[in-house]
């Protein structure tokens, strides 16, 4: 019986270690989620508005060419306003190319140009995924 | 387990060391994610835009239009023809990140010169709102 209790003891703090580590891992997967699950990110007061998109090739649409895509984008709240690292994916036909810059977004619409790195042929299905992160 | 305990006592220190063991390199088995860090820096949930075209009629460019409550009322979408002159008709469709379509519209563009650009103001039905719009397509065809 006395070599019962520390024996006891020691199983009831593994167990409560244990229990802190679980508990911990799922506080941060809950926040990994939360940040960058595929759903609607609730950034509390507003959200990045990407409201128009454009394959330009050069300072022209009038061309199956495309080698600039331009983003109109801004912010729906003066609060979040700011710099953000905007990260375009263009998947022309499954060949993907990448494009980021740093941006400053209010609430006023503002077009921003970003330059791919060769001229592109348009393919038949095109994918324009905008990604957007804040820095300030 | 009394019995086994009382003659082995070394067990007893055995799963104490490990245990202590564990408290002090648990850094070295995990990953601590600094809530503080993180907090500040607001990820948004990507936009998707998709084109499909048929050549020689390429879909060009998207916008939309979006109101001060944020619904979205119509989108303008940009059409390229580098065939002979030619009507066309464009679909709009936006679906939330779930896959369900949300919005949709078409509308249809007379003689697109050779070798020009039209565009044409596509209403959408219902209004979805900007908030769960996350992929919006647009799709061209050569008009019958």
């Amino acid at each position: 019986m006395r070599m019962m209790k520390p024996a006891a003891l020691m199983l009831f703090l593994a167990m409560l270690v244990l229990a802190g580590d679980v508990l911990s891992s799922l506080v941060s997967i809950d926040r990994i989620d939360a940040l960058g699950g595929s759903g609607l990110i609730n950034v509390g007061r507003g959200y990045v508005i990407v409201q128009g998109v454009g394959l330009y090739y050069g300072d022209s649409q009038a061309s199956w060419l495309f080698n600039n895509v331009r983003l109109t984008m801004y912010v729906s709240d003066p609060s979040i306003a700011g710099t953000y690292e905007v990260t375009v994916v263009v998947d022309n036909g499954g060949t993907i190319y990448t494009v980021t810059q740093n941006v400053t977004l209010t609430t006023s619409p503002s077009t921003y140009t970003f330059s791919l790195p060769t001229n592109i042929a348009q393919a038949g299905e095109v994918s324009i995924t905008v990604y957007a992160r804040r820095l300030d | 387990m009394e019995v086994g305990l009382r003659k082995t006592p070394i067990l007893s220190f055995l799963f104490l060391g490990i245990l202590l063991l564990l408290l002090c390199f648990r850094g070295v088995f995990s990953v601590a994610l600094n809530v503080s860090n993180v907090d500040p820096v607001i990820i948004v949930r990507p936009e998707i835009f998709k084109f499909y075209s048929q050549s020689p009629l390429y879909v060009r460019g998207a916008s939309l239009t979006i109101t001060t409550a944020g619904g979205i009322t119509s989108v303008t979408v940009t059409i390229y023809n580098d065939g002979s002159r030619r009507d066309a008709v464009v679909y709009v469709y936006i679906y939330d990140d779930a896959g369900n379509l949300i919005g949709r519209g078409s509308g249809e563009i007379r003689n697109i010169p050779r070798r020009g650009t039209r565009t044409v103001s596509i209403g959408l039905t219902p209004q979805p709102q900007y908030s769960t719009a996350y992929r919006i397509e647009v799709d061209v065809t050569g008009a019958q």
